[in-house]
Formats: C-alpha cells, sequence, structure tokens
C-alpha cells in the first residue's frame, strides 16, 4: 500500500532517528503510534531512511498490534450486534423500556459501531505522519495487522453467529436444555424462554451481516484517512511548486 | 472473626435501614433507576459519555478514559432493561 512518495534521503548525514533497526518493540497501539510520530518526525527533518532499516522484528511488532486491536475491538462489536438488533427488533429494553424510540434504536446501533470505529479512528491518527520509508513501514503494518484481525474476527463472528442460530438456539435443542432447569425455574417461565428464544434466534443470523458492514468500516476508516491525507500533501506541495 | 466489630454493633452503623424507612430508601433507589437509567436523563447522560468517549479517546489521546466513557455508556442504555428483566424474575 505505497500511497505517496518516499522522501529522499538527505545528504548533509544528519539523521537522527535513534530507536529504530529493531530495538524498539511496541506493545501497544499507544507505543507504536508514539513509535510512528517519532519515525515521521525524524524523517521529515532528516529525510528518509534508507530501505530495510525498517527490520522484520518490526514490521511483524507492528502488525501484531494492529491484529490484536483489529480482533479484541471486532469481538467487543460482534457482542453489541446482537443486542442492538434485539432492541431494533424490540426483543430486547433500552433505557428500561421494551418501546424503543428511533433515537433508541439509532443509539443502540452506534454503540454497537463505536468501540470498532473509535478504535479505526485512532489509528486514522497517523495518517498526517505516512512522510518516510520507516513511518510508511510501520503504519502500512500497523493498518494490515487491524484489517486482518478485523476479517478473522469477522469469520469467527459469522461461524458463532451462525452455531448460535443452527445449533445451539434450535427448537429442538434449546427445548431439552431449558427443561433441565425444571425445578429451578417454574414451567410457565421456561416456556415463555423457550418461546422468546425462538423468535429471538433469528437475530444473530442478521447481526452475523451487518457485523461485515462493521469490519468495512473499521479497515475503510484508516485507509481512506490516510489516501485523503496523502493526496491533501500532494496538492499541497504541487501548489507550493507552482507558487514557486 | 468479626464478632467483636458486630459485638460493638459498628456494622450497624452502615445498615441504611438505621436512618431511613425501608419506604423511602426503596423510593430513592427507584428514583435514582428512573433518572440515570431510564427516560430523558439517562438518553443524556448515555449521549454525552458516547461523545465523551470519541472526544477524549481518539481527539485528545486518551484512550483510557475512551474506554471507561463507552462501558459507562454501555452500563446505562442496557442496564435498565436488565434491572427490569431481574426484577420480573424475582417476581
Amino acid at each position: 500500500m505505497a500511497l505517496g512518495k518516499d522522501l529522499p534521503p538527505k545528504q548533509d548525514g544528519g539523521l537522527v532517528i535513534g530507536t529504530l533497526g529493531g530495538a524498539e518493540k511496541p506493545t501497544g497501539l499507544l507505543t507504536a503510534i508514539s513509535a510512528i510520530e517519532n519515525y515521521a518526525m525524524n524523517e521529515r527533518e532528516s529525510g528518509s531512511v534508507p530501505h530495510g532499516f525498517f527490520t522484520t522484528q518490526n514490521r511483524v511488532s507492528f502488525f501484531a498490534v494492529g491484529f490484536t486491536g483489529g480482533l479484541v475491538s471486532g469481538l467487543v462489536a460482534a457482542l453489541l450486534t446482537p443486542i442492538a438488533i434485539g432492541v431494533i427488533e424490540n426483543y430486547i429494553p433500552i433505557f428500561g423500556s421494551h418501546e424503543p424510540s428511533l433515537y433508541d434504536q439509532c443509539f443502540a446501533f452506534a454503540v454497537s459501531l463505536s468501540f470498532s470505529l473509535g478504535y479505526a479512528a485512532f489509528i486514522s491518527r497517523v495518517r498526517g505522519d505516512y512522510v518516510g520509508t520507516a513511518s510508511k513501514s510501520a503504519i502500512n503494518d500497523l493498518v494490515s495487522g487491524l484489517a486482518t484481525g478485523a476479517v478473522l474476527k469477522l469469520i469467527i463472528a459469522l461461524v458463532g453467529f451462525h452455531f448460535m442460530y443452527f445449533v445451539v438456539l434450535a427448537p429442538q435443542n434449546i427445548g431439552p436444555l431449558l427443561l433441565k432447569l425444571h425445578p429451578l425455574v417454574k414451567l410457565p417461565t421456561l416456556e415463555w424462554w423457550f418461546q422468546w428464544l425462538g423468535e429471538f434466534r433469528h437475530v444473530f443470523l442478521i447481526s452475523s451481516y451487518v457485523i461485515v458492514l462493521t469490519t468495512f468500516l473499521t479497515v475503510a476508516t484508516p485507509v481512506v484517512a490516510i489516501m485523503l491525507s496523502v493526496r491533501g500533501s500532494r496538492r499541497r506541495k504541487m501548489q507550493e511548486k507552482k507558487w514557486g | 472473626m468479626l464478632s467483636f466489630i458486630s459485638g460493638t454493633g459498628l456494622l450497624d452503623n452502615f445498615n441504611p435501614l438505621n436512618y431511613v424507612s425501608q419506604g423511602e430508601y426503596v423510593y430513592w433507589w427507584s428514583e435514582a433507576y428512573r433518572l440515570v437509567l431510564s427516560g430523558f436523563w439517562g438518553r443524556l447522560i448515555a449521549a454525552l459519555c458516547l461523545v465523551g468517549a470519541f472526544w477524549f479517546g481518539v481527539y485528545r489521546k486518551m484512550p483510557g478514559l475512551g474506554i471507561f466513557l463507552f462501558f459507562i455508556t454501555v452500563t446505562i442504555t442496557y442496564l435498565g432493561g436488565l434491572i427490569k428483566a431481574a426484577l420480573w424474575w424475582t417476581n
């Protein structure tokens, strides 16, 4: 994903990057973003670092940070999505009400999207640092990790939600399972549960495809942000050239 | 083990029913529930927390606070229904 041209290395030997070369390994998103900001600042000052300076270990660690974030934030979204769809379909109460207004339905959907989108937006903050070899490699690896984690989450959610619909909540399976609770729970209550779960289970099928949209937005947010930023800085440079 | 505390009646000081009647106590909690977890104020607080989660988490680069506010949002949004279900279950 080479979105912009590398900065040419400066000839005055003023390279000041001190933490590259595999020494620094980002442990979390914050350290990864700080490292990218550091690389970008140094590359703006001293020009692009030579190819190969950003080691394989560096690349893998940036990828791992993005991957973990994409997977975890996606799983939070995957947990909240059936609840949001349940609210929209009037199965689950929101703000203590069983009759959600349009605002409530939109809010439930927004809450289910927020964690993934917030994570993607946080990663997008590095869009202005897409300047030199090291910072570009780091951002590319971070975003590829995010995309891979998000796709793995999508597969897990798709399989899990279909499993819930076709196996766990299938009437022939959920009935005997609920009956095991009989001494503890009264029969009319169990019957109500059986009916509710039977109607609710299609929410999992809808959710599994809503998750596709969430995943697309999670991956698209940083990619589009970086592309727009690169295009903007290219235009600015062209304008500066024009004006001499 | 805590007999010396219970013997002195120290723990009794923490019992709210020593200061207010049970009816009043239940009324306070139902008012708190009505204010925070349902109705207009619940919706407003949840919306502010969600906006705050983005503001602090993304814009101000404070992800810890952002995640905390997000979980408060989720709690306010769904806890009211959960409490209702629990009350229905126990009745």
